[in-house]
């Protein structure tokens, strides 16, 4: 299922798993299964982020999408300004002080010279981003077709894989990543300083029987109150830690599934809700959402889960913070806007027709955790006296 | 009757640091030799990093900050607390004193503190004002000397502060630099024990009265004496018994009694190692500095609470499964442990747990480990010389390490094995029969304290015995050490040892014999044992003070050179 590189993939993270307590270390839930043999595995999340597979050789034969600055030059000459005035204002880029260097007014109104291009993103003709032609993406098979702009799934070899998602951003630079011990993309770096902050993600996996066996498995995926602890290396999260579920059920996913092999997969698909972080993404709503988890002898977790996501939320995570994130990432918005709509793949609008929704995946690396549902403890405590 | 080793030296040492130094000559001057009748010192004892950050606090209040690098302690007979009587304070040494003493005093006298930390206003404070400054002074001095200032000492004291306020226009300014002048001062800086006659047993001499009270107040509030204790030493209660039971009572009573109980146990335990404690990050990614602070915390903790709290029986610290712990210790100990914010949480490993008393603690089986292994040798040697009072010589120079240190090694996956290849050598034999039976049962616990039951895929044979009674793991040998008496009476010896400043000496064997069948006799609670040393006569006898030191050459010489450098000031 994960091919040698991934499975050995703890370097970029700093830290070694040990399995210590083997399998008497099974993380609890609020509430034990009943069953003698049941068996219930938890985990939190030490990394979330984009699942691109950037190798570099056979993804973006066409070359890479435009650094800021390029584009921005592009754009400015467009709407009529002269070299010179152009040169002028980018002779500092990106300098400091925000609004008051000179490029900013005129990159954010490169459209039409007077509306703001991160909220009137059509105010500018599309400059045709550059996608991946590649062949290969993580992700699922959502849809169950098998068509031309589909990918194989590089560790199981499956067709058929829907992650429109990366193939808008797989030839944006900074958004070029592979999993460890590959090189990272910004989202991962960006996951890395939100998780400091953010509440933690936990992920629990519960059999009547034992999870070393294969058979039926219930799957929770569900936000808790407290945050991540990181390990002594600072890369990774402190395995074995203790979360109690957060009772907003807003972010708690519940799924059926099977394992096999020690894979645990969904059996058919769900909604999905993560209520994250603005700066990130404030929300991952996907639609059709699978899930793919292996658990690794050493206490890890590590997968995918995949869905359709409403591009215009991913849009906006990336507009809302105008040229900032712009000039950054060197993400091009207005062209970001243009190649997500056209890109998109699924949920039709009932009168245009024009696609709301678009495939995606996400790669998901998760250490072993104690996992307490504080309401189940509430009503133990309750039924106690 | 111990033989009475005058200290008068280390005094000089450091009384001649400040004398030639620049730095707090004025100090030096006014701390030459006090007479004070027929009184001598006997010994002196420097005073800990936190015996000095808890007069501080208690002085001044906890929102003065202490920072710095104090003189490094040393260890003799299993305590720093014996070494802080063989130590002296070196030229940067001082100069670290100095710094810290002139922050602190530049933070007492702070518009922040100085309406609450001094007792009167200047009538200008751009002038000095010797009455303000006597008061202020006189009732700080006589809480960090722990004992009254004498005339000549607070007219020098008020000297500085005069003389420095009119230099910086500044009254404040003048009073803190008197202040720092008192914080370097050796009379501050070191515990001094004074001889007097005792008029109830003539030709026999005791601790004075200020003396006894130090003594009694760092034993078991590891901090100066409180105003109460020095009023009844003023008064000359201590020298009775029922005024002498009365304080150490109160004292016992008091919250402040888990601070001496701790400060004895850091010191017993070698907790001074933690700040070097290293742990491979790779290999060990769960130990952090937090982790090594938290596992202080959470021996000393238990100890407190099993020791004070709930007046428990001593031996029981080796197996009780009652404890408290942090999240991060949870993770290590592979325990879920839900809180509210992340602090402190009372646990209970349950019976037939791996985690049985101090022993299978993170503290021990992580400070008794490598970096990047565990090991039974130096957890054997710290059973056998922290707990157990017991000598284990260190090893040869020119010894082969390399079948120990080569955990790689396909066929000695085992520690066990490896220490058996090790041991075959004949110089190693002796001292591993000695430590590894016993270090070995801890192999369940790695490096940084985590439970394992393989090495290298290897199962983890943790059998073993101590003194002829055999265990089959940790926990067997935890409960060998409840019941060994070599522990009992280990722990009796070095209470007295703590608190005294030195090692029981030969004829003192009756005694402390006398110390242990009370231990015993009380169930071994830990405060009685306490008791029963601050109040016994031992604690404040003393040999005969060779009185002739006090005006030996050298120190005359001494108090010749501080009154010259005063002078050319």
């Amino acid at each position: 299922m994960f091919d040698s590189t991934q499975s050995g993939a703890r370097t970029r993270r700093g830290a070694k798993a040990a399995l210590s307590l083997a399998t008497s270390l099974i993380a609890l839930t609020g509430v034990w299964a009943s069953a003698q043999a049941a068996e219930t595995r938890s985990f939190v999340v030490s990394y979330f982020y984009d699942a691109n597979y950037s190798d570099g050789k056979t993804d973006c034969p066409n070359g890479m999408n435009m650094s800021s600055i390029d584009f921005y030059r592009r754009d400015l000459l467009r709407v009529g300004l002269s070299k010179e005035k152009v040169e002028e204002a980018l002779k500092d880029f990106p300098g400091e002080g925000g609004l008051s260097q000179p490029w900013v007014p005129l990159v954010m109104t490169r459209g039409n010279g007077k509306d703001n291009v991160y909220t009137n993103p059509e105010t500018a003709p599309d400059p045709g981003l550059i996608t991946v032609s590649g062949k290969h993406s993580y992700g699922f098979n959502l849809d169950g077709k098998s068509g031309k702009n589909d990918f194989i799934e590089p560790d199981t070899k499956q067709t058929g894989i829907d992650n429109q998602m990366y193939r808008v951003m797989g030839c944006v630079r900074s958004y070029r990543g592979l999993p460890p011990p590959g090189r990272p993309s910004l989202v991962e770096n960006l996951w890395d300083v939100l998780r400091d902050v953010a509440p933690a993600w936990i992920i629990s996996v519960s059999s009547q029987d034992s999870l070393s066996k294969d058979g039926d498995v219930t799957i929770t995926f569900t936000r808790a109150l407290e945050r991540i602890t990181r390990d002594a290396s600072g890369a990774a999260a402190q395995a074995d830690m203790t979360y109690q579920m957060d009772p907003d059920k807003r972010s708690h996913n519940v799924m059926k599934g099977k394992i096999k092999n020690g894979v645990v997969t969904v059996d058919k698909p769900h909604e999905f809700h993560m209520i994250f972080d603005p700066y990130m993404m404030a929300e991952y709503n996907l639609t059709k959402a699978q899930m793919r988890l292996e658990l690794k002898a050493d206490g890890t977790a590590r997968g995918y889960i995949g869905g359709y996501l409403p591009w215009r939320d991913f849009f906006y995570s990336i507009a809302n913070q105008g040229h900032i994130k712009e000039y950054a990432t060197s993400i091009d918005v207005p062209g970001l806007y243009y190649a997500l709509k056209r890109n998109a793949d699924a949920d039709p609008d009932p009168k245009t027709k024009e696609n709301r929704r678009i495939s995606a995946a996400y790669q998901i690396e998760a250490v072993r955790a104690f996992v307490v549902d504080p309401a189940a403890s509430q009503t133990a405590d309750a039924a106690q006296r | 009757m111990t033989s009475i080793v005058i200290r008068r030296r280390l005094y000089a040492a450091a009384f001649a640091f400040m004398a030639s130094g620049a730095l707090a000559t004025s100090a030096a001057a006014a701390d030459a030799y006090p007479a004070q009748g027929e009184q001598a010192e006997t010994g002196v004892r420097r005073l800990s990093q936190e015996q000095y950050r808890n007069i501080i606090a208690d002085v001044f209040g906890p929102t003065i900050k202490v920072g710095g690098r104090f003189e490094p302690d040393i260890r003799r007979d299993g305590l720093l607390a014996v070494g802080a009587s063989a130590v002296s304070v070196t030229a940067s040494g001082l100069e670290q004193y100095d710094q810290i003493a002139r922050s602190v005093a530049s933070q007492v006298v702070s518009e922040q503190h100085r309406d609450a930390l001094i007792p009167c206003k200047p009538a200008k404070a751009n002038a000095p004002d010797d009455k303000c400054a006597k008061q202020f002074l006189s009732e700080a001095g006589r809480l960090l000397y722990r004992r009254p200032l004498t005339q000549t000492e607070l007219a020098a004291r008020v000297k500085v502060a005069n003389d420095s306020a009119k230099t910086l226009k500044n009254f404040y300014a003048g009073l803190g630099n008197s202040l720092s002048t008192m914080l370097v001062s050796p009379l501050f800086l070191f515990r001094h024990d004074v001889a007097e006659a005792d008029p109830a047993h003539p030709g026999k001499f005791r601790l004075d009265g200020y003396s006894k009270a130090s003594q009694l107040s760092f034993f078991l509030w590891d901090s100066a004496p409180d105003p109460v204790l020095l009023a009844a030493a003023e008064k000359g209660e201590l020298h009775t018994a029922d005024g002498l039971n009365q304080q150490v009572d109160r004292m016992l009573a008091s919250p402040r009694l888990k601070s001496g109980v701790r400060a004895f146990f850091t010191d017993m335990l070698s907790y001074d190692l933690f700040p070097t404690l290293a742990k491979d990050a790779m290999l060990f990614p769960k130990y952090s500095s937090r982790v090594a602070a938290d596992a202080q915390e959470q021996t000393l903790r238990t100890l407190a609470d099993h020791l004070v709290t709930r007046k428990g029986d001593y031996r029981d610290i080796f197996t009780t499964g009652k404890t408290f712990l942090t999240p991060q210790l949870a993770s290590i100990y592979g325990v879920p442990l839900p809180t509210t914010d992340g602090g402190w949480q009372p646990y209970e490993f349950k019976e037939g747990d791996p985690r049985a008393g101090l022993i299978s603690q993170i503290s021990f089986a992580a400070l008794h480990s490598h970096p990047g292994r565990s090991s039974p040798t130096l957890r054997g040697k710290a059973i056998r010389t922290s707990l157990l009072c017991q000598k284990v010589p260190d090893p040869p120079g020119n010894v082969n390490f390399t079948a120990v240190q080569d955990t790689s090694n396909p066929n000695l996956k085992t520690a066990r094995e490896r220490l058996n290849a090790h041991a075959t050598e004949a110089m190693c034999t002796g001292c591993h029969k000695l430590v590894d039976p016993i270090g070995l049962a801890m192999e369940t616990f790695d490096s940084a304290g985590s439970f394992r039951t393989t090495e290298n895929g290897a199962q983890i044979d943790t059998t073993g015995s101590l003194d002829g009674k055999d265990f089959t793991d940790a926990a067997g040998l935890a409960r060998a050490l409840h019941d060994s008496s070599a522990a009992t009476s280990c722990v009796v010896d070095r209470v007295y040892a703590y608190a005294m400043g030195r090692s029981p000496a030969r004829g003192e064997k009756e005694l402390l014999d006398q110390f242990k069948k009370d231990f015993a006799a009380n169930g071994y609670r830990f405060p009685d044992l306490m008791r029963r040393i601050a109040t016994s006569d031992a604690a404040s006898r003393v040999g005969q003070p060779q009185m002739g030191a006090r005006s030996s050459p050298k120190s005359s010489q001494l108090a010749s050179q501080t009154s010259a450098t005063e002078n050319s000031q």
